[in-house]
């Protein structure tokens, strides 16, 4: 067993890098330019204080910068601590309170940022394109980090008031990549993987940086906002590296695909080279997988060559995947006896609903379903799934009430059922609000709402809207007596994307004392998007309507 | 399209309506009726820093200069005017 570097130092294939396809044109890092570059700043890490242990805070889009601190971190046994920033900076006092939580939590030692974020940069960040000369640094490095030792803790739940870090050691990070290489068979020689999902993103760090050092693929990085500025690059870039893998939230590939039906510039077999096409990191409406298997072909894309996956942060990235090579499984269940009942029966016409196969568990990982404080033996039973695996994470670091782990099962807080091994998700347990891959705690969406004169405080909601696959935000908002309805949906749906950069695709603006009164969070937005569901909002006084769909 | 739009207007308008937008908006004005999603935002903003060779800052970029097809507009024209000089 070794930790990150050893195992980047060993790995197998052809010299090989990551290639980061910037405005500027491509920047190929290789991996043995990656590792000596390592040790010159990990002495800078040393010289500025950095022990062993420590965390180290890095902030910035995906690029050369963040690799080489990232690597340099790891190679004085440090932590890496990825911060997480909108796409755009509209209010930097909402980012910078933000950043301060997670800074504070993980207690980061030093913080390496990009001098293009110099506004919401927590107090005293170091620029991470600082380049003095390394003659009068230490000159000894610690030893190798022990396997056991904590490598990363990654934020990716809890909100601004309560953050919650899932500390990840090398082991946990090695196990999860050699699983997920080892269900898709990566080749050196014949596999690449593209990606463009953020490095604070599970996704971005484990599948995009660390993955292709690890395994000896070549990698190919697309910056995150290249991708949100022309979500069509994404398909071009798949075309003109040759990518085999590629992964992305459904609704991105969504996004992509009706974009790309529409180009005039994207070349009509861009996806030829792909075997692997995965929707990963939200839940996957059926529809987009048809809309998936009719499109695709004209771009290359065969529909054998989508996949699905379910993971999560606590366990560092994957769960299951589907088999390689045989598209993806929609499984049709009774609508009534999964929600009333939690079986899932399987039937078909209008009383049936889809529900996507994720696949199988990952080599090493074992998964079982609890439904009401019961471990289920038998499958197609709906319940919280829980996980065990030598991937997931030690624990929470920030304050933490709830103990995550029974008997070294993690409790994800998902909903799903098992049929013929498969998992199918039915249902996310937590409030998390995730919009294109991204995170958002529902109570930071109503706390910038709340800043909103015309609405009451503290009377705000959040939530997924229903059958939106959860990438639609409502927000849910009691006026105050004498304001004006449509001005206030305005001004909320401003206040809530200049904070956090998430549009909500609804406003809902209710009357005084619509919002039930409970003390939980959690159960006045689950009462109010039941109340959606079933079109039962009561005291609404204006709804502000979606786009035409 | 019967009303009168700015240039600039007009360019936004018919890229939302051949790139971004399902159903044809008709009179409507897509920015005032918030049909875009976020995503949709950041596509738009790519657009007209390609097409007008101009780069905004990011609080140039707060929801309220969306607000209409004219109001994006005027941004536009104001940013080229400052670049021009």
């Amino acid at each position: 067993m070794t930790n990150l570097l050893g195992a980047i130092e060993g790995a197998p294939g052809p010299s090989s890098g990551i290639t980061f396809h910037l405005d500027d044109g491509p920047v190929m890092c290789s991996r043995d330019e990656i590792l000596e570059r390592g040790e010159d700043d990990a002495r800078r890490l040393l010289a500025w204080g950095v022990e062993p242990g420590d965390t180290v805070g890095v902030l910035g889009p995906n690029g050369p910068p963040w690799l080489r601190w990232a690597v340099a971190t790891w190679r004085v046994g440090a932590v890496v601590v990825p911060l997480g920033f909108p796409l755009r900076v509209r209010d930097p006092s909402f980012v910078r309170r933000q950043l301060a939580s997670h800074v504070d939590a993980a207690r980061c030692r030093v913080i390496l940022a990009d001098p293009g974020l110099r506004n919401i940069a927590p107090e005293g960040a170091r620029s991470w394109d600082v380049d003095l000369g390394v003659e009068s640094l230490p000159s000894p490095l610690p030893p190798p980090a022990e396997p056991s030792s904590t490598a990363v803790i990654q934020f990716t739940s809890g909100s601004t008031a309560d953050p919650k870090g899932a500390v990840l050691s090398h082991r946990a990070i090695l196990a999860a990549i050699g699983g997920l290489s080892e269900a898709y068979a990566l080749d050196p020689v014949r596999d690449r993987l593209l990606g463009w999902l953020p490095f604070f993103h599970d996704n971005g760090l484990f599948g995009y940086l660390v993955r292709p050092l690890v395994t000896g693929v070549d990698g190919h990085v697309l910056p995150t906002a290249r991708f949100a500025r022309d979500p069509v690059s994404w398909f071009q870039l798949c075309g003109s590296t040759g990518a085999t893998f590629t992964s992305g939230p459904p609704s991105a590939w969504g996004v992509a695909m009706a974009r790309a039906g529409r180009s005039e510039t994207l070349s009509p077999g861009s996806l030829r080279s792909l075997t692997h096409a995965v929707l990963a990191a939200e839940g996957i409406d059926p529809a987009l997988v048809r809309r998936m298997e009719t499109a695709g072909p004209s771009l290359g894309l065969h529909p054998t060559s989508l996949g699905t996956g379910y993971g999560l942060a606590e366990a560092t990235l994957g769960v299951t995947v589907s088999e390689p090579g045989t598209g993806i499984h929609v499984d049709r269940v009774d609508r009534d006896a999964l929600a009333g009942r939690g079986e899932a029966v399987p039937a078909a016409g209008t009383s049936a609903r889809g529900v996507v196969s994720c696949g199988r568990a990952l080599p090493g990982v074992e998964i079982r379903i609890r439904s009401h404080a019961r471990v289920c033996a038998e499958e197609r039973t709906n319940g919280e799934i829980e996980v065990r695996s030598p991937s997931l994470m030690d624990r929470y670091q920030g304050s933490v009430t709830e103990e995550p782990f029974t008997g070294g099962w993690l409790r994800t807080g998902d909903l799903g059922y098992l049929a013929d091994g498969e998992l199918h998700i039915t249902g996310r347990s937590k409030d998390m609000l995730i919009v294109m891959g991204r995170n958002h705690s529902p109570e930071d969406l109503e706390w910038a709402a709340s800043t909103v004169r015309e609405v009451r405080p503290g009377r705000c909601v959040a939530f997924g809207w229903p059958g939106s696959g959860e990438d639609v935000v409502a927000l849910a908002v009691e006026i105050r007596t004498g304001a004006d309805p449509a001005r206030t949906a305005r001004a909320v749906r401003h206040a809530v994307f200049d904070a956090t950069s998430v549009m909500p695709g609804r406003v809902l603006v209710l009357e005084p004392d619509s919002i039930p009164k409970t003390s939980s969070g959690k159960l006045r937005r689950a009462a109010m998007r039941d109340a959606a569901e079933r079109g039962q909002l009561s005291g609404s006084t204006w709804i502000q309507e979606g786009p035409p769909r | 399209m019967t009303r009168a739009l700015s240039e600039e207007a007009a360019d936004v308008l018919s890229f939302l309506q051949t790139r971004i937008l399902d159903e044809p908006c008709g009179d409507a004005d897509p920015l005032a009726e918030e049909w875009l999603d976020s995503l949709a935002m950041e596509e738009l903003i790519g657009f007209l820093e390609d097409r007008y060779r101009i780069r905004f800052d990011d609080d140039e970029l707060v929801a309220e200069q969306f607000a209409s097809l004219e109001s994006v507009a005027a941004l536009v024209r104001r940013k080229r005017a400052a670049t021009a000089r």
